[in-house]
């Protein structure tokens, strides 16, 4: 039972988190159909920023903010410069412009950055766990983890849903023709969308960064595959498709490595991917089914 | 009196394929134009090159006295210019309340949501069978349902002008019927300007006060909806009726 809570907590964690970088990459293919593949070197260099910012100041804090502020700032840069001319093309050229652009991150910060000192980036609270009748339970990171996430969804949900700024970046995204027709500046709902994803992306480097030995360009490597499986389960197309993408994902693999063996996370990862992919290949949130109407 | 749009010599067409040529036309205010022609006449590309959704290769597009040619696609419905492209345009993955809130987005200032409130709530008196779905997904909605929405969501917008693309299409005749009274009823009392594209020859010129014939792009012919509607042999060679 003790086992069951441990592994339970720690799929929500990290759920959590392979649910942000999926939410990335929603927006991203709602709006554009672009699965931006550089989103996780994106966040990569968020975290750079947040250990710079921290390093130079000493405030943890101050860090974090500099990240989500780059999140932002680098998601828009990268559609201004780079991806707003693929979007036109075929699909496979902005997978190869992304591709590219991952490789041009991860090489530009192991450039910058030297290899001779070790970096990491502290977990914003204890990850002791508080007990329970005896039983450890969750800890205060575990906690901030999934409030932090669960803000940055009701966030981007509230945006998206209730404001006239998320009617007009839905409507650019679903029918940019009739959006232009009815005024909505388009590109620039685009660029939007863009960088808020880049701002889930910095969010999700944030908290998973201090679960590794130390920060490195391809620290986000496996969790962008994480939070990609998170979005093909969740139908690519759903923000909720995301987020309870992420969490399933997050739980299966947590099982799987906790009860068998922790080698067989990214097995384990790729078998639910072909599973939902011969099950239910539109996923388990897709509005696919009405869009052909 | 000049006309409230006048267009001159437009040329379009996709890449090197030219689909309209040299369309003129003048449509008077608080009037009705249809633009009458077979299936690939241009009808459609017309319309486009007029909205910017296509941008013509030559000619000059003036609305309400300004040079609307170059202008930008999202710039035009403030300037009382709307555009109802074929199928209605209703996206189906939005409400009912949100496609026709789409419709006052462009408005700026502090009672700029009053009065998007208000023109939707017009537009729900004309069409109850909207307020009784507001919440219903445009892919919920019948091909009628969805026109009225198209139509209610440019309402919204109170626009000068229409330009309609196909209304008719798919619909049952009772429902093309409520909507050709319904634009006479806003021509006539609200003093809207129309220009309506259509294959439905009878119920367009039921109602318009001009109309023009293309055929592969070209005009050839145009005059008093009334003339042509008694013009058999016009009838015979272009509109296969």
């Amino acid at each position: 039972m003790e086992r069951f809570i441990l592994f339970t907590v720690n799929g929500f964690a990290f759920g959590a988190i392979y649910a942000s970088v999926a939410l990335a990459l929603v927006i991203i293919w709602r709006a554009t159909r672009v699965l931006n593949f550089a989103q996780g070197a994106q966040a990569v260099a968020s975290a750079y920023v947040a250990w710079s910012v921290t390093d130079a100041t000493g405030s943890f804090w101050l860090g974090v903010l500099a990240a989500l502020v780059s999140g932002l700032v680098i998601g828009a840069l990268v559609q201004l410069t780079v991806f707003r001319k693929a979007e036109s093309m075929p699909h496979l050229n902005a997978v190869i412009v992304g591709v590219g652009l991952l490789i041009l991150i991860q090489a530009v910060l192991g450039m910058a950055y030297s290899v001779e000192t070790t970096r990491t980036i502290d977990a914003a609270f204890s990850s002791s766990k508080w007990q329970v009748a005896g039983t450890p339970l969750v800890s205060p990171q575990d906690v901030f983890v999934l409030g932090s996430v669960l803000l940055v969804m009701a966030g981007i949900g509230y945006l998206m849903a209730k404001t006239p700024v998320g009617l007009r970046m839905r409507a650019a995204a679903f029918a940019p023709d009739t959006a232009r027709l009815m005024g909505v500046k388009v590109s620039r709902m685009l660029t939007l969308g863009w960088a808020v994803a880049g701002l889930a992306g910095a969010v999700a480097a944030i908290l998973v960064v201090p679960t590794s030995a130390e920060l490195t360009p391809q620290v986000m490597d496996g969790v962008f595959v994480l939070g990609f499986t998170a979005a093909v389960v969740g139908g690519l197309d759903s923000l909720v498709g995301a987020v309870v993408g992420g969490l399933g994902v997050g739980l299966v693999l947590s099982y799987t490595s906790g009860y068998l063996s922790s080698d067989l996370l990214y097995p384990a990862a790729l078998v639910l991917l072909i599973v939902i992919l011969l099950v239910k290949p539109e996923g388990l949130f897709s509005a696919a089914q009405a869009r052909r109407v | 009196m000049t006309a409230l749009l006048e267009v001159e010599g437009l040329n379009s067409g996709y890449g090197r394929l030219q689909v309209l040529h040299d369309f003129s036309v003048a449509v008077e205010q608080s009037t009705i134009t249809a633009v009458l022609g077979a299936n690939g006449a241009g009808k459609s590309t017309m319309l486009k090159s007029l909205s910017g959704l296509v941008r013509p290769t030559s000619g000059k597009v003036v609305f309400d006295g300004e040079d609307i040619t170059k202008l930008p696609v999202e710039a035009l419905i403030q300037r009382g210019f709307t555009h109802v492209p074929e199928g209605g345009g209703v996206i189906p993955e939005l409400t009912v309340e949100e496609n026709l809130r789409l419709g006052g987005l462009w408005r700026t200032g502090p009672s700029a949501a009053k009065t998007t409130a208000d023109a939707i709530d017009e537009v729900y008196d004309l069409f109850e069978r909207l307020r009784e779905r507001r919440t219903f997904h445009g892919h919920q909605l019948s091909g009628g349902e969805r026109q009225m929405l198209a139509l209610g969501r440019a309402l919204v917008a109170k626009p000068k002008m229409v330009l309609l693309d196909e209304p008719s299409l798919g619909l049952a005749p009772p429902i093309v019927a409520r909507i050709m009274a319904l634009l006479r009823d806003l021509r006539d009392q609200q003093g809207l300007t129309v220009l309506l594209v259509e294959q439905n020859v009878g119920s367009a010129l039921g109602i318009a006060d001009e109309g023009v014939v293309i055929s592969v792009g070209k005009v050839v012919t145009r005059g008093p909806a009334a003339d042509l509607q008694s013009d058999v042999k016009l009838r015979h060679a272009y509109l296969g009726f």
